[in-house]
């Protein structure tokens, strides 16, 4: 074993060097370079885990370049930000003092013999594998925080989050991109803080939000490019996928497209397709006005009608002196807390409800669910997350809003929705998810863990001036999972339904729509 | 055509016929849901005769049957009002329906009969017209009779072979007021010879339970009535818990005669297994989030049971029709005018060796002052009773709604399910 690998051994060896040395140094000295390897650390971590990503992601169609090349961005990114970190590449060179699993086992290691067998077989068997793992056993002395903080990375590393245009690395196939998906893009990738904190670089448009909102976006776009393309009639089913599937796979860099998103492209993709082999059709304008046409009934029909079905379903919900609890914003909750007032004070002037919105940070969307509720007078309350457990009681309906809902009929939502779920069950207030079937998903997700967003998590330490040391991971997660049990009943377009019946939806595509 | 309500409606071919429909009206808004609002019809579809029908009348002749439940005579009164109608298109027969459906539902509190004209004006929009409309509306008629002349006393009949198979010989059964299927089951037991025990819980203010006592005494079971109030204390000796229901609606929960949520609260607590027995016709697309969360008649405005008088509030004094104390569920509204400061009666009678329900008129309102010394003559003992007033009581509510997870099963024509399947099979039927 320990012949063939006796250059890393070598290097090893003599890397340890700087390591020993500073912790002779005085303990401010040393606490910069224990935060190097920690950084290293953290830094070959991602790219593990970017590159494990990227064996698995060959075969995705689409955005499978984009989504490569965002894994090593962003590890570099993570390396850059550590300064004396160096990057990835450096890591068979990096100091070792002997062994150090990826269990986070650093600290046995500070006093393990730095040329001991044992830790350089395991540095170089780990090396020899995948050249950044070098790194990993090249931590020496972690200290407690620096392995929680490289723990967290970890933890989330593997989840996408929204980035601008311009951090896309172009690719040949992105010359094509046509102006409007590049517009789109910006909108999708611009972050919160925009709108906050450097009021300079505010964009003309605000940040498109809200599911409703981008899948209404996406299709409008890819309505236009498909105007703006043209192909030869017989090749339609064939060109036009080609031609969008590189756009899709940008947008999908700027920001996941997430379960609607992909609905959306899906039912699209098929609408194509049926178009395009649809023998009659062999002109390239009918074409075309067949596909509009059908993107305009599909925004119609499963977005804007079914929110009036909902809106109807819901409203009968809400009576007279209850209080309704939301959380954050939800375009189609905004619609129904709307649409009741106005019936409620069509039929008796003196009813009256009033709504609690809760919201948290660093989002606070509940305010511009607040600023449209107060303009219509409608009695609201406003508070954070964190006071809920003693306004909950006073709650007769919880109204969600929803992101995604999967087939065993838990909620995708904006985080913070799980919590709040949770309390309305523990106080047994009905909890009542609005939900357009568009964005019922067939998968099942476990938990909000393995498909989550990461959100700009820089905000979330906004008012705390100055650099955020490197042993701190604030972590912006902005969604999270409510399991079914914790849902009353679902509100979609088919009426009210138990989040049991949403695989009995889906099992009857645009039939369970009544369209 | 070979149109059959359930079980078999899961094969009625569909026509896009979108059904009328005026305005949304809580349930008609979930029934026929989705799609635009199709356009009022103008007046002139519905023919004369259709709007004089007595729908209430022909709805409480049906329920005068001993065998015919609120589905089943809402059906019938929707099929006698076919024979009478003049509309010459299925457009005209549907407003009509709808329209008659609507005075129905809002004079008639049971949940069952909106399960049942949900049922019946989903079978005729779906029929679809293949044929001359003559003939395909005598057909229409014809098949609502034979559903419930033939296919409802067999869901009947279905429930009650798979519920016997959930009765084991020597054991004790526990059941709440009165049901048709309930006791249809248990007398089969009976006959195949199984020692069963029935507890039945007597169901005030009805006191239905007597009723169910009396035909299980008859047919020579042993069955001893118990107080609503004992139904903790007799739990331990039951092995098993069967109730009938009104209506069941989407969540699974099950819509029946005040009590039953609690027996089922307690059965859960005892870890006693809970059966309903419902016939598929009595499944009804709705969703109530809580007890108070019912449809009721929309006369009764949005008032619901059990609220606290406001001290300065005026009754309006409206009297009720035959056609409400016939009706079965939904929530009394006091008719009388409701004295603000309660009332209490009581009789002197001790409790009778047989049950029996104490009249109300019988019953001696006094004043406050010697009802206490009346009481204190008597006491220490119980043959003193205090009984409510009628105004206490119809302040209450008729029917309660159990939760899908307090159900262990449902016992229905399909089969045995789970209460959760209830509503993917509403879904599937109503929603496509």
């Amino acid at each position: 074993m320990p012949e063939p690998i006796t250059p890393q051994t070598a290097s090893s060896s003599t890397s340890t060097q700087p390591t020993a040395s500073s912790s002779k140094q005085p303990g401010e000295k040393q606490k910069q370079t224990q935060q190097a390897p920690s950084t290293s650390q953290t830094s070959a971590a991602t790219s593990t885990a970017a590159q494990g990503k990227k064996k698995e992601g060959k075969e995705a169609a689409g955005g499978k370049s984009a989504k490569e090349e965002k894994k090593a961005k962003r590890a570099a990114a993570v390396a850059a930000r550590g300064g004396a970190g160096g990057p990835p590449a450096a890591g068979p060179g990096a100091p070792s003092g002997g062994t150090v699993g990826k269990d986070g086992k650093g600290k046995e290691s500070s006093k393990a013999d730095r040329t001991g067998q044992d830790g350089t077989t395991t540095a170089a068997g780990i090396a020899r594998g995948d050249p950044a793992a070098g790194v990993i056993a090249g931590t020496t002395v972690a200290t407690g925080a620096t392995s929680i903080a490289a723990v967290s990375t970890l933890l989330f590393s593997h989840l996408p989050s929204s980035r601008p245009p311009s951090a896309i690395p172009s690719t040949s196939s992105h010359k094509h991109l046509h102006p409007l998906v590049y517009r789109l893009g910006l909108l999708l990738s611009t972050p919160s803080t925009w709108t906050t904190s450097s009021p300079a670089f505010q964009p003309q448009s605000p940040p498109l939000r809200g599911t409703n909102a981008r899948t209404t976006a996406l299709l409008l776009t890819f309505r236009q490019v498909i105007l703006d393309h043209s192909w030869p009639p017989r090749e339609m089913h064939r060109v036009l996928p080609a031609h969008l599937s590189p756009m899709i796979g940008f947008l999908d860099g700027c920001r996941p497209k997430g379960v609607a998103g992909g609905n959306v492209i899906r039912w699209l993709k098929a609408e194509i397709n049926r178009v395009g082999t649809d023998e009659s059709i062999r002109d390239e304008s009918e074409q075309k006005r067949l596909i509009v046409e059908a993107i305009d009934n599909y925004l119609k029909e499963r977005i804007e009608l079914a929110g009036e079905v909902i809106c109807s379903f819901a409203t009968e919900k809400i009576r007279d002196g209850d209080t309704i609890v939301t959380y954050a914003r939800s375009s189609l909750v905004e619609q129904v807390l709307l649409e009741a007032w106005k019936q409620m004070k069509e039929e008796d002037e003196e009813a009256s409800f009033h709504v609690v919105v809760v919201d948290s940070g660093p989002l606070l969307e509940g305010k511009a669910l607040l600023r449209t509720l107060t303009t219509h007078s409608i009695p609201c309350s406003y508070t954070l997350l964190s006071s809920l457990a003693s306004i909950i009681p006073r709650a007769s309906l919880v109204l969600l809003g929803t992101a995604a809902l999967f087939s065993d009929g838990s909620l995708y939502s904006r985080a913070g929705t799980a919590a709040v779920a949770m309390l309305a069950k523990e106080n047994r207030i009905p909890v009542v998810a609005a939900c357009e079937t568009y964005k019922f998903g067939e998968r099942v997700l476990l938990d909000a863990v393995t498909g989550n967003e990461l959100g700009d998590a820089s905000s979330l330490l906004a008012q705390e001036e100055g650099d955020i040391p490197t042993h701190l991971t604030p972590i912006h997660l902005l969604y999270d999972l409510t399991p079914a049990a914790l849902i009353t009943a679902i509100c979609s377009e088919v009426g009210f339904i138990p989040p049991s019946s949403v695989p009995t939806v889906i099992s009857k595509p645009g039939e369970a729509a009544g369209f | 055509m070979n149109l059959v309500f359930p079980p078999s409606l899961g094969v009625i071919t569909e026509s896009p016929n979108p059904t009328p429909q005026d305005e949304p009206d809580s349930l008609e808004s979930s029934i026929h849901s989705l799609g635009p609002a199709p356009p009022k019809r103008a007046e002139s579809v519905t023919s004369m005769a259709a709007e004089t029908f007595d729908v209430n009348g022909a709805y409480i002749r049906a329920l005068n049957d001993e065998q015919v439940p609120h589905p089943l005579a809402a059906i019938l009164a929707l099929t006698q009002l076919m024979e009478v109608s003049t509309a010459s298109t299925l457009t005209g027969l549907l407003t009509e329906l709808v329209s008659a459906r609507r005075k129905l539902v809002d004079t008639q509190p049971s949940l069952g009969v909106r399960a049942g004209c949900q049922l019946f004006e989903r079978f005729v929009s779906s029929s679809g017209a293949g044929e001359d409309f003559p003939s395909h509306k005598r057909s229409l008629i014809e098949q609502g009779r034979s559903f419930c002349a033939v296919t409802a006393p067999e869901c009947r009949h279905k429930i009650a072979e798979l519920a016997v198979g959930f009765l084991r010989d020597d054991c004790v059964i526990l059941t709440h007021s009165y049901s048709r299927t309930v006791i249809q089951a248990l007398l089969k037991a009976h006959k195949q010879n199984k020692r069963i025990k029935v507890y039945v819980a007597e169901a005030r203010p009805q006191g239905l339970g007597l009723k169910t006592h009396q035909i299980l005494t008859q047919a020579g079971i042993p069955c001893t009535v118990i107080l609503d109030s004992a139904i903790a204390y007799i739990l331990e000796r039951v092995d098993i818990v069967l109730v009938g229901t009104e209506a069941v609606v989407e969540s699974g929960g099950l819509v029946s005669r005040i009590g039953t949520s609690q027996c089922a609260h307690l059965a859960r607590a005892m870890g006693k297994p809970f059966y309903a027995l419902a016939e598929s016709y009595k499944f009804l697309r709705y969703y109530p989030l809580t007890q108070s969360d019912l449809p009721m008649p929309r006369r009764w405005g949005r008032r619901i049971p059990l609220e606290f008088d406001e001290l300065d509030e005026e009754e309006d004094e409206e009297d009720v029709d035959d056609s409400e104390t016939a009706a079965g569920g939904g929530t009394g509204r006091s008719h009388t005018g409701m004295n603000t400061r309660s009332r209490l009666s009581r009789s002197n009678t001790t409790a009778p060796a047989t049950p029996r329900r104490v009249s109300l008129s019988d019953s001696v309102s006094g004043p406050g002052g010697t009802a206490a010394g009346a009481l204190a003559n008597t006491a220490p003992g119980y043959d003193v009773r205090w009984e409510m007033t009628r105004e206490m009581e119809e302040k209450n509510p008729l029917v309660d709604i159990t939760g899908p997870e307090l159900v262990d099963l449902v016992i229905t024509d399909l089969g045995t399910i789970s209460a959760t399947a209830i509503s993917q099979y509403l879904v599937a039927l109503f929603s496509s």
